[in-house]
């Protein structure tokens, strides 16, 4: 078996008429991270909590480990954890205490559920603070917790929704590490997000969802090799003659900043020479996931307008 | 089945730790039942205790029921516990034995002290001491699924905070909790019939001995308190929400 999660035309219509998923398919290879990466509200959470047997769908076929999540789900639950979107753990309780009640649901006896919970405050720099009182903990700490009290259960699947929702970028990186270290024993995750960044430095694996469809999937770096260009040239001028300069560029604008898409050297030299020539700043990239997410999105959109 | 156990140990003992953590909330929980006690006792002397402690008994058991809601909620839409929970092994009547449990793990000390003032008292024989055990268990098993009920119509954990406080007083003060119900004229006896706490209050004041069957009648009051669970237990296993549609 290669996939450990696989849906086939999955279909989720709320009782308030939104379809919040329309036909997706998708699988996720195992031992690997795959990562959904949408704007808010494209159908990520929904897809979630549908494989993590939270959430029934409305038709359409979805399996974790070959087991049915309408039919199987207490199949499933034995093989899974999940991290939901914007959990909080109980703030009078210490991290300790998260963790241990997380392994003893799982039915490891009380010294295992002890080992386990401080080997895994341990591994994720808690240990110092497993007395604590969440209460005093930083957001990034406490939502190491809740990854802890994914971590004691010894899923092999782990859903991760959004994880690093409202973090810093210290603590986010942070994170980041934590959940690279567990590909490396072999776990499978899934990870939601809508973090470009995120997406671009921890998924081996990236669908992107818009308005509940998949409208790309692949490896990062195939995924941005689709947008056919070398160089992206941001530049910023705020004199209206800019435009006219630039008009034989592809570009988008957003105030005074230009995006270029730039396939030759002939043309990226033109453009250094026009910048420099009219004072204006500007700045070379390689073409990222966002410029891809942009692309895609903003394309769906006129596309369906 | 252990490990079943050690589940729903597992979730009361999470969900008691955040009130043993914080002992002002504690001492409040098992204060308020006791205040009436306290003002009964000054104005009514002895035979007002008597009332009062039957009051105090049923009244955590009532706040142990409705106050599930509350957890309920919070578990669902604030802390998410409940999606952590759903997709475990944990089964969602373990969830509610689990939660339940530490509901009433949290009331029973104002109950405690309730039995230790009734034997102090000598209120009640050992037969009338175990019939009014198992009314008073009847009721809490009659009333835990109230919460769940409440706590799964609502996403707003505020909202539900409000209702259960109403229907707290309802349960502890409209009905005749603290005091029989011949207290209440005639009258006016059938909106207290339509409370369920005034069954187990009557039945348990019956049990020891402080007043007589009269009411509905001692079958009647029984059928009423079964009827209640039935329907209680049925309404709760239709709207609980483990894993939504």
């Amino acid at each position: 078996m290669d996939s450990a999660v696989y849906t086939n035309k999955l279909v989720k219509v709320y009782s308030s008429g939104v379809r919040a998923l329309d036909g997706v398919n998708i699988q996720i290879p195992l031992g690997k991270i795959t990562c959904l990466l949408g704007p808010n509200g494209a159908g990520k959470t929904t897809f979630l909590r549908i494989i993590a047997t939270q959430l029934l769908p409305t038709s359409g076929e979805a399996y974790v480990m070959g087991y049915d999540v309408v039919e199987e789900a207490e199949r499933i639950r034995e093989l899974i954890a999940v991290v939901p979107q914007e959990g909080r753990p109980y703030l009078m309780v210490t991290p300790f205490d998260e963790l241990y009640m997380g392994a003893r649901i799982r039915g490891f006896s009380r010294e295992e559920a002890r080992r386990k919970a401080l080997d895994i405050l341990r591994r994720l720099d808690l240990y110092e603070f497993k007395d604590q009182k969440i209460i005093k903990l930083s957001g990034g700490q406490r939502q190491k917790v809740l990854l802890g009290r994914t971590l004691v259960s010894d899923a092999e699947i782990l859903f991760l929704d959004e994880p690093t929702i409202g973090l810093d970028p210290v603590s986010r990186r942070h994170l980041w590490n934590d959940i690279l270290s567990l590909k490396d024993e072999g776990k499978t995750i899934l990870i939601t997000t809508h973090y470009m960044e995120e997406a671009e430095a921890i998924a081996d694996y990236l669908y992107i969802i818009h308005r509940g469809k998949v409208i790309a999937s692949g490896r990062v770096s195939d995924i941005i090799s689709t947008l056919g260009y070398e160089m992206v040239v941001y530049m910023i001028a705020d004199e209206w003659e800019a435009a006219e300069k630039l008009s034989r560029f592809r570009y988008e604008k957003i105030g005074n900043k230009y995006m270029i898409q730039v396939d030759d050297k002939e043309d990226l030299f033109d453009l250094v020479r026009i910048a420099v020539e009219n004072g204006y700043v500007i700045t070379i990239k390689q073409p990222s996931l966002e410029d891809v997410f942009v692309k895609l999105v903003g394309g769906y959109e006129e596309g369906a307008s | 089945m252990r490990k079943a156990l050690v589940r729903i140990w597992a979730i009361c003992w999470y969900n008691t730790l955040p009130i043993l953590r914080n002992p002002l909330t504690f001492l409040t929980i098992v204060i308020w039942p006791i205040i009436p006690m306290l003002f009964m006792g000054i104005f009514l002397g002895e035979e007002g205790v008597r009332q009062a402690i039957v009051g105090i008994i049923i009244t955590s058991v009532s706040f142990s029921g409705i106050y599930v809601a509350q957890d309920y909620v919070f578990n669902r839409t604030i802390t998410k516990l409940q999606d952590f929970l759903v997709a475990s092994p944990l089964k969602q009547h373990e969830y509610i034995f689990g939660i339940t449990l530490s509901s009433l793990l949290t009331t029973s000390i104002a109950i405690l002290i309730g039995y230790m003032f009734m034997i102090y008292m000598h209120m009640a024989s050992l037969m009338g001491l175990i019939y009014f055990t198992f009314i008073i268990l009847a009721g809490a098993f009659m009333l835990e699924p109230l919460g769940f009920i409440i706590g799964s119509r609502f996403d707003d954990a505020g909202r539900v905070n409000g209702i259960t406080n109403i229907l707290a007083i309802i349960f502890s003060f409209v009905a005749p909790v603290y005091y029989p119900l011949d207290y209440i004229p005639e009258s006016y006896r059938f909106f207290t019939y339509l409370i369920p706490t005034t069954h187990i209050a009557h039945l348990a004041r019956v049990s020891l001995g402080l007043t007589g069957v009269e009411g509905l009648g001692f079958y009647n009051h029984i059928a009423v308190i079964a009827g209640l669970t039935i329907m209680m237990y049925l309404l709760g296993y239709r709207y609980s929400r483990w894993r939504e549609a």
